[in-house]
């Protein structure tokens, strides 16, 4: 147990050789369900932890209020950007985006920006693992990355009422930003879904890269802006010269925001299908590194902390 | 505040950090490396419209890159300044401002000396060599005017985003968390200033005119030192203007700080 190891040192480095416990039904019961757990109430658990994340984001009030605000001053300031692009080129639309088609990706992009929490609002991992404080959350019969995803979605599923709906219809009512086809909806939402298990995958990789440096902030903060322009939110990715912009489409990131936006005004190329499999071969594979890295981790890992 | 020997303090804090970071010297030349990477891949976005465009809104690439130098610089000069007032809402929800209301000193100097963050000096590095390139792409001429013109333009857009810092983060007193209402404005204020004003509607240009007046930061300081005229039709003489409106703006900041201090009520503990 936690407790016994680390008693009489505290504030010093101590190194755990932790067993592999998470999921095994350990006997060392410090999480929300006694026992082994039988198959229907690990799902039931991952559901509960979920509504809590949703219930406990909406607490956030002034929080949300002031991020909204923000999402609408980038808003107006990047549709006046691209509108004048397409106006200093006559009116052309660029890769089969007209103007209406940009500054729909502009307001979309705002919208998802807290959906997919690209600037790592309540870092609560990151703070854990750097305070120590994740050795408790491991000694739970539960698996610490599903755990964490159950808490993204309930927090995502708060984001999409409160920050993505409102940057959306502002965008929609005052700036001429389009609704997606309604057959193409369904897509819309795969490609949401998708998107968020991609940003959970890139900020579960950050976070448990605290592991093995002293403070992950700093990666944390490179990761944003790397995120930031190749998602598409500096500035849609079409806009970009035609190899770079495939170059940058490449990494994951494009999955987040890019992905989305692309199914959302009907531009995806080659197809529709084939974008959609690029989303979540990402969100596949980002999720399994996610995996070996805690595996890793969990085997041999120096936990800091007092 | 020279007479309660603030400057040489902020000397000695600043000789701290910077003997501080040399303990370390392998990952303090990796963050400025890294800030430096950055703060590029905005300047990146900004060429990548002109694979679409020959010109936006009359502006050439290299005065665009001007006025992006121009913006980033004077940004980031006051960024090592006053950056640390992010951590303001840290310290009113913490309450460890009570003590520094306890000290001998003003309270604003000793948030922005709290923490000196010498990694921004990587994005003024890089903003300084797109000013630089700016100012070669744009064929502004050598010689005094430029130069002073150049001097007095950085000062004042500095002192301007100063205040802009100063007087967003001071809601923090009334809201707790001013950390967002701030960044629309400082950063989306230099996102704003790397374009030209004609790319924005009417009613914005005038908000950057006179609430908060960014016009003064990039846009004019370039219009003078490309010798242009104005194509939305402001009088010449507004190219000398910065330093006194960064003077109007910071005063009127200082009141907002002011104020805010008095209607402080410490969170308890």
């Amino acid at each position: 147990m936690a407790e016994g190891h680390g008693a009489g040192i505290a504030g010093s480095w101590r190194e755990w050789s932790l067993p592999n416990v998470p999921g095994d039904g350990s006997p060392h019961v410090l999480g929300p369900v006694p026992g082994r757990a039988v198959r229907s109430d690990v799902v039931r658990v991952y559901v509960e932890v979920a509504r809590r994340a949703f219930r406990r984001f909406a607490t956030y009030r002034g929080a949300t209020v002031a991020a909204l605000f923000t999402n609408t001053v980038f808003g107006i300031l990047l549709t006046s950007v691209v509108a004048a692009v397409v106006r200093s080129r006559g009116g052309a639309p660029i890769d089969g985006l007209d103007r209406d088609g940009l500054v729909t990706q502009i307001w979309l992009g705002q919208g998802l920006i807290g959906v997919v929490n690209i600037f790592f609002r309540t870092p609560d991992l990151t703070e854990r693992i750097r305070a120590g404080d994740v050795v408790v959350d491991l000694y739970r019969p539960v698996d610490l990355q599903a755990w964490w995803a159950a808490v993204d979605v309930g927090r995502a599923g708060y984001e999409v009422l409160v920050r993505f709906i409102p940057p959306v219809a502002v965008g929609v009512l005052l700036f001429d930003a389009r609704l997606p086809a309604l057959v193409d909806v369904p897509a819309v939402v795969v490609a949401m879904v998708l998107a968020v298990a991609v940003s959970f995958g890139l900020r579960f990789l950050a976070s448990a890269s605290g592991f093995w440096v002293l403070d992950a902030r700093g990666i944390e903060r490179v990761l944003l802006t790397v995120w930031l322009f190749g998602s598409g939110m500096t500035i849609p990715l079409p806009l970009l010269p035609d190899g770079f912009e495939a170059a940058v489409r490449l990494l994951p990131f494009a999955a987040t925001i890019q992905g989305v936006s692309d199914v959302w005004t009907g531009t995806t190329s080659p197809s529709l299908p084939v974008a959609l499999a690029g989303q979540a071969a990402w969100a596949v594979a980002l999720l399994a590194a996610g995996r070996a890295v805690l595996s890793r981790a969990t085997r041999k890992v120096v936990v800091q902390g007092g | 505040m020279a007479d309660d020997g603030s400057v040489q303090l902020y000397g000695r804090l600043v000789g701290a950090e910077v003997r501080s970071a040399m303990e370390y010297p392998g990952p303090f030349a990796a963050s400025l490396l890294t800030s430096f990477a950055i703060a590029a891949l905005e300047v990146v976005a900004v060429a990548a419209i002109f694979s679409n465009v020959d010109e936006l809104v009359g502006w050439s690439l290299g005065e665009v890159v001007l006025l992006t130098g121009l913006a980033q610089t004077a940004f980031h000069l006051s960024e090592v300044a006053v950056g640390q007032l992010d951590r303001l809402p840290d310290l009113v929800r913490s309450g460890r401002l009570d003590t520094y209301l306890l000290r001998p000193r003003r309270v604003l100097f000793q948030v922005v000396t709290q923490d000196v963050d010498l990694a921004a000096l990587g994005k003024l590095a890089q903003s300084v060599a797109v000013l630089v390139v700016g100012l070669a792409a744009a064929d502004v001429p050598f010689g005094p005017r430029s130069a002073a013109l150049l001097v007095v333009s950085l000062v004042g857009g500095a002192v301007i985003y100063a205040a802009v810092w100063i007087a967003t983060t001071a809601v923090t007193f009334w809201l707790i968390d001013s950390r967002e209402v701030s960044a629309a404005f400082t950063y989306g204020g230099r996102q704003m200033s790397m374009y030209p004003l004609g790319v924005f509607a009417p009613s914005v240009r005038t908000l950057a005119h006179y609430v908060v007046p960014l016009a003064f930061t990039a846009y004019y300081p370039a219009l003078g030192l490309t010798g242009r005229h104005d194509p939305l039709g402001a009088p010449a003489g507004l190219v000398w203007a910065g330093p006194g409106v960064a003077a109007v703006t910071m005063a009127v900041a200082l009141a907002i700080w002011g104020t805010g201090i008095r209607a402080y009520r410490s969170t308890g503990a």
